[in-house]
Parts: C-alpha cells; structure tokens; sequence
C-alpha cells in the first residue's frame, strides 16, 4: 500500500571550497555516481535515493562564484537551473566566509526556485566565534536555513527534514530589493522582451536582470527568431550605454554593488563575531609556505617529495603487474593451445588483448599514486598557494600558475600529467597545457636517448640530452604563445584565486575520489587502449607468420620511408618502422629497433607448474612492496631521470651504427622527442577532452615533430654534418 | 579621469594597509570578475602578501584571501584609511 512515489529533483550550488562534495556524499553515500557533464571535463555527481514518499534525484552542480556565463561551468549551471528547472536548489555556504558566498544566494534567489541555504563547515565558523542567527536570514532571503558539517556527518537529519518542509511549502525566495533606478531599468527592458518571447519558463524580470549581468546566452532558448534575439540584444546595450552616461556606472556594476550592500545590511543584523586575537593555523602555515625566501625551497621540497613517491614507489608495482599479466597471459594460451586454437589467434590474445588490458592495468599503480597526491594538495588548500608562487613564472609564458604542476608531471609520464590537468580552472586551459604536454620529455623517452647518445654521442650524452629536454620545452612554450594568440584568443581567464584556508583533507573523500577516478581510467581510456592495442597487433602480424619487412607495418614503413628522408633517417625502412611500435609506449622503440634489425628469435622459457607459479607470483608482490620503499628511501634521484647506460649484451648495435649518422641520430632523437609519448597518453586525452581535442593534439605534435626534424637535419647538412 | 585626492592603484599600498575601494577602471571582463569576487566600490580591501616571485599579491576582503595579478590588480584605485591601534 506504498503511496504513489513523487518524483523531486533537487540541485547542489555553491562557491567552490565550499565542501559540496562532503555533503552530497553526506546525503547519498555510495549511491553517488559520479561522470562528467557533456563535453567538458567538469565532473558531475548524481545521486538517486529514496526519502519519506519521494524519490529524490540529486544533480552536484559544479562550484561557480556567480550566475554569469564566463566559465564552463557557469555556463552548465546557468543552463542547467534555466532549462531543467529543478524543484529545489540547495545553495551550499561556507559558513565562516558567508558575505561572498551570498553574493550567489543573491543571484539563485532570483530564479524563482525554492533555496535551501546549507551553513556548511559549521564547525570551523563556531571555533572562529561566528555567530549566524538564522531566522533574519530566512526572513531576509525568503529561504530556508540549515547547519551542516558534512565531513563529520553531521545535521544531515535536519537537512532532510528541511528538504521535506520545502518540498511540501515550496516557498518562493525574495529578490534583492534593487534601488528604484535599477529597478525602473530591469522593468523597462523586461517590456521589450515580454513580446519578443516565447512563453518563458523563467521570471521575466530575471530573465532582463541577467541580460543586463551580460548573460545573452539565455535568450537562445526563449526568443523564436534570431531577429527577435538581436533586437533584444540591441536595445540593450542601447539602454546600457544610456544609463552608463547618466549614472557614470554601468548598470551591471551597480547590480553587484548593490548586491553587495544588501549582504552587508543583512549580514550585519544577523551575524557576529567574537574578536578572537589567535592566529589562525592559516595565517601561521602561510607564513611559513608562502615566505618570500623560504616559500619557493618548501615548493620544491614538496615537489620533490611528490614526484619522488609517485614515480619510484609506484614503479615496482607496475612492475610486477607486467609479470603478472605475463603469468595469467601464458596459463590461457598454453590452454587454449592445448585444446588445439591455431598460433594467431594465440598471439593476438596474449600480444594483442592482454597486451592491451595489461598495458590499462601497469598505470594503475603511477595513476594511484598521483591521484592520492593531487587529491591530498587540492584538498590540503596547498594546490592553490602552488599556483600562487609560480604564477609569476607561468604567466611570462602566458599561462596560469596552477599549470607548473601538469607540466612538470609531464617529465615523468605524460598520462597522469593529462589528468593532472583537471586542476586548472577553465575548459580552456586544460586544452592548451594538454596540447603543448607531448614536449615534455617523458620518461620513457629517455632510453631512446641513452641508447642514440651512448653510441653517437659518447663524449657529450648529458650534453645532448639537456639539450633535448630544452629543446621539447622551448617547442611548448613557442606553441603555448602560438595558441593563446589563436585558437584560445579570449578564452584564457584572468588570473583571479581564491586562496582558501588550510584543511586537513577527509581520508574516506579521498579515497572515494582516488577509486571512481581510477575506475574511470580502467574502464574509459582502457577501452581506447585496448582498441589501439589490438590496432597494433595486426599491423605488427598479419600477415600472419611473414618475416618483419612483409608484415602490414613493414609494407607500409617500406612506402612511407621516402616522407622521413628529409628528415635524415629515412633510408632504412627499419627506422620508419621502429617509431610506430613507440606508440605503445616509447620504451618499445629500442626494442623494436634490434627486433627488427635481427629478426632475434624470442627464446621459450618452460613455465612452472600452475601453483608454483602463482605462489611465486604472490612473493613477487610482496617483493614489490619492499622495492617501492626501498627507492623511495635510498636515492635520490627520481629513478625516472637515471639514465641506463649498459647496453653490452645488446645485439643489434653495430647494425643501428650503421643505419644511422650523427645527425640522423640526433634528428630521429627529436623525431621521437616531440611525438606524443604513446597510446595510453591518447586514452587518457580521448578520455577526458574527446577525439576531436586528441586529433588536434596528434596533428600538431606529428607536424611539429615533422617540421622542427627537418630544420634540425637542414641546418645539420648545411653545416658539413 | 580626475585626481581624487589621496586615491593610490591598489599596487601603490603598502602591505597590510586597509583602504576603501574607490573605482575599478580594469578593462569590462576584468572588472566583471574582480566584482562579482567582492571587489566593488566602498569595500574594505588590504594586500596581505606578495608572492616570492613579486607577482600577484594576496588581498585581503570580505574576510577572505584572494589572489590578483599587478597588471589587474593596477586598475583598482583605493583611498589609504587612518587605523585607530
């Protein structure tokens, strides 16, 4: 005899820092989902549950500081409350820094939608002495208000008590009581729109508030023409200039001025705050990490300590995960060998599918490692001093302080560095670093240098490889003017930060975002990889049992030589061949190179029997464990930046002296220096920013890496190399 | 633009001195932001903090910390107010 289930869809808005994530996390559990909204790497979370008679539908809205379209995410929350018109808003607060906050509450108010302000972080207000009384500012706003502190789990009862009284009143919020200036300028534009529209959904006096705030957006929806668009868009900037003469301030101004007067009033009826003299653990820390001589020593400590843990204490894991899917790829083929499956299909399941999903799992661990650490500085509030000391740096090169740390993950490994990107606050910015990324020489480079410099290079291979490293950062910061100037002209936010105070991050929250970022990983960028793996399979075998140069790769390497001779190492099909297997990942090309070279045939180890094996496996990974402390303590440089110079066994040498020159070495160095690092790189890009981004990326890496190989192997020529 | 007495760029104030803001004359998509940040005219403001590098500075309003470039923070002229100690 259940009553029929109402259906309310209820939207979570706020400032950013503002814990919006602790209390949709408070009110779902783990019933959240979490995605990202359409086309943008703005991260949604969704949850539906059951409360009382009502299924409740609960959209996170991402954090904005105002109701205007300047950002991606003011534009999905801007669009998201006007079309979908959810039955309630609950405006999260940061309860100790209520006055900016509001400025929000002031713009949620005038939709006419029900708003719940939830006074979150209560705690941290009352250890400042603030005292909020609540009734003045439901009377002021025409809201309901409610306290949480949703790390700690606590006012979720009255939250939802609330939301049931809403749901039920559906009370309407007040607006700001606008001097009779602005007013009589919201009424006037609002007469010439109400004809020009369809039936609004939205309060029409809003809709004119908004286009004066400059949000011409909002009329796509409501106007039926385009004529009728312009026309309204027209008449108000008309209006615009007139007021802007007579009142010498716009009336966009004045909206936010007077916004913010009326914050103050009714702040100043309901708030108070005991004078407190201690210093808060803020003021303290920031003493210490922003220090004008110590700040930028603890930056690089900090970094360092991060790079340091994430590259060598993951490493060993990845490690034996490679073991361990050689272990579980050779038990099913030697299995379906003995049921009698022919020898390709073998191949392509151990090669090709394996190889893929093996690929997908060997980053889990680096990935791990790196979300806990991006996670812990995002939280910790330290990610934004971070772009606070390097901003001056970054902005010589026309980019955002927050972009240092992507970039300089980059060094290590380009994929994790791709996500790292999430930290940059616009769509935008996280396009650009993603693009100019490929230019910094990633780890897995680096063999490829040793081996070329050992052997061409002997007497100046840290010269060279410096070298390089400048030469892939030049090539970034060159593109990264190029593009501000072009393609992202105008798109590039003011440097404008919020420096939130210092938190100690919520272990379970991190967690939580550690593993939905690292299923997403798995199951989104693992289907590209695994798809590009099973790619690379065929061009490598099929034929299927041809030697190297008549498989699908050698033909089509022996045709496209001819393109890569002006780059200088062009005359052996074997070099062109040897880049494409790089795309799995750029310590292969070596590998490739003496593959193909020697046609060496792959010595058969007999396995162990089943248990053994498996046991062995298990001790692997407490060895594993063991070696990931081990690096961590005992050097000091990050293992990724050491350079393998033993290559005595390899032999395929002397053939790779012969194909090469001194230049051409140097030119094929490049070549690989400024293509994309490899295919998870492209999984991870596909993942967050879509195909289309990832052709760009593709096509300009390929044709930079093209162009400058070029000028490189001109100038080299030119000089009598 | 007329001379205001005692109206200074915010970068012209010294650390940790409160003023009033006194205009915005950054260019329309600037302004915008700084005034939906709190940034608006009659708010007290101070810098608290320069950055190692010299650029941007920590200011200090509505009880919060916000950090600005010079070249925006340049536009925002304020009127230097005597402290009672």
């Amino acid at each position: 005899m259940s009553a029929p289930q109402k259906k309310v869809t209820i939207a979570l808005a706020g400032n950013p820092n503002v814990g919006k994530t602790a209390v949709i996390n408070m009110l779902a559990g783990t019933r959240l989902k979490v995605g990202n909204w359409p086309g943008v790497t703005v991260s949604k979370k969704e949850a539906q549950f059951e409360h009382k008679n009502s299924l409740i539908n609960l959209i996170d809205l991402p954090g904005i500081y105002s109701l205007n379209n300047n950002t991606a995410e003011e534009k999905i929350t801007l669009s998201y409350l006007t079309n979908n018109k959810p039955d309630l808003i609950l405006n999260i607060i940061d309860s100790s820094n209520l006055e900016r906050n509001l400025y929000l509450t002031t713009q949620l108010c005038e939709l006419g939608i029900p708003v719940i302000i939830v006074l979150n972080m209560y705690d941290e207000a009352q250890a400042a002495g603030i005292a909020i009384n609540t009734q003045i500012l439901e009377h002021q706003f025409g809201v309901s208000v409610t306290y949480t502190t949703a790390t700690k789990e606590s006012g979720k009862q009255e939250l939802l008590q609330t939301i049931d009284l809403v749901i039920k009143k559906k009370f309407a919020p007040k607006t700001t009581p606008f001097s009779p200036l602005l007013q009589q300028e919201i009424k006037e534009l609002a007469k010439i729109i109400q004809p020009l529209i369809n039936t609004p959904t939205m309060p029409v006096s809003w809709l004119s508030t908004s286009l004066i705030e400059g949000n011409q957006s909002i009329l796509e929806q409501c106007c039926p023409t385009e004529k009728n668009k312009q026309a309204i868009i027209t008449y108000a900037q008309q209006a615009e200039q007139k007021f802007t003469k007579t009142n010498g301030e716009s009336p966009e101004a004045l909206l936010a001025e007077e916004r913010y007067t009326y914050i103050a009033t009714t702040l100043a009826k309901s708030v108070t705050q005991k004078k407190t003299s201690r210093k808060t653990v803020t003021e303290t820390l920031d003493k210490l990490l922003l220090n004008r001589i110590l700040g930028l020593p603890f930056f690089f400590l900090i970094l360092y300590i991060v790079f340091k843990i994430t590259f060598d204490g993951s490493q060993p894991f990845t490690e034996w995960i490679d073991g361990f899917i050689a272990f579980i790829s050779q038990q099913i083929t030697s299995t379906l060998g003995a049921i009698g499956f022919p020898h390709w299909f073998l191949s392509l399941i151990s090669d090709g599918f394996l190889g893929g999903v093996g690929l997908v799992l060997s980053f889990t661990p680096l990935l791990l490692f790196l979300y806990f650490f991006l996670a812990l500085l995002e939280e910790s509030g330290y990610m934004t001093r971070a772009a606070f000391i390097m901003d001056r740096l970054m902005s010589s090169i026309g980019l955002h302080g927050k972009a240092f740390i992507p970039l300089l993950i980059g060094f290590g490994c380009n994929v994790p560095a791709v996500y790292a990107t999430r930290t940059l606050e616009t769509e935008e910015e996280r396009k650009l670093t993603t693009s100019i990324l490929s230019f910094m020489s990633c780890g897995a480079k680096l063999p490829i240098y040793a081996l070329f410099t050992a052997l061409f290079f002997p007497r100046h291979q840290a010269l060279i490889i410096l070298g390089l490293y400048i030469l892939g950062l030049t090539v970034a910061i060159t593109w990264g003017l190029i593009l501000q100037k072009t393609t992202y002209k105008k798109k590039i936010p003011l440097f404008v930060m919020e420096m939130p105070p210092y938190r100690f991050p919520s272990f379970p929250m991190l967690m939580r975002s550690i593993s939905s970022r690292l299923t997403h990983f798995i199951t989104e960028a693992g289907k590209t990889i695994t798809l590009t793996m099973l790619v690379l399979w065929a061009l490598l075998n099929l034929p299927y049992g041809v030697p190297p140069e008549n498989t699908i790769l050698g033909t089509t390497a022996r045709i496209i030589t001819p393109i890569f001779r002006p780059l200088g190492f062009g005359d052996h099909w074997e070099n062109t061949a040897s880049i494409i297997p790089g795309f799995l990942a750029k310590e292969v090309v070596i590998g490739s190179l003496g593959q193909l070279y020697t046609a060496e045939q792959k010595t058969q180890i007999l396995p162990e029997p089943f248990m053994v094996e498996l046991a062995n496996q298990i001790k692997e990974l407490g060895t594993a464990c063991f070696t990931a402390i081990k690096n961590i303590i005992t050097n000091f440089i990050p293992g990724i930046f050491i350079v393998e110079n033993d290559f005595s066994n390899a032999p395929h040498l002397d053939a790779i002296r012969k194909a090469f020159t001194p230049l051409s070495a140097l030119c094929f160095m490049t070549f690989n220096l400024l293509l994309v690092s490899c295919i998870t790189v492209m999984g991870a890009i596909k993942q967050e920013f879509g195909g289309k981004h990832l052709a760009k990326v593709l096509l300009l890496t390929s044709c930079t890496a093209y162009t400058v190989t070029l000028v490189i192997n001109i100038l080299g020529k030119w000089k009598g190399y | 633009m007329p001379e205001e007495n005692n109206t200074i760029p915010l970068t012209k104030l010294p650390i940790n001195t409160k003023a009033i803001v006194v205009s915005i004359q950054n260019d329309k998509a600037i302004a915008k932001k700084l005034r939906e940040m709190g940034i608006v005219k009659g708010i007290t403001i101070y810098t608290s903090r320069i950055a190692p590098l010299g650029d941007p500075l920590e200011i200090t309003i509505l009880g919060y910390k916000l950090a600005i470039r010079k070249n925006h923070a340049s536009g925002i002229s304020v009127k230097p107010v005597e402290e009672e100690k």
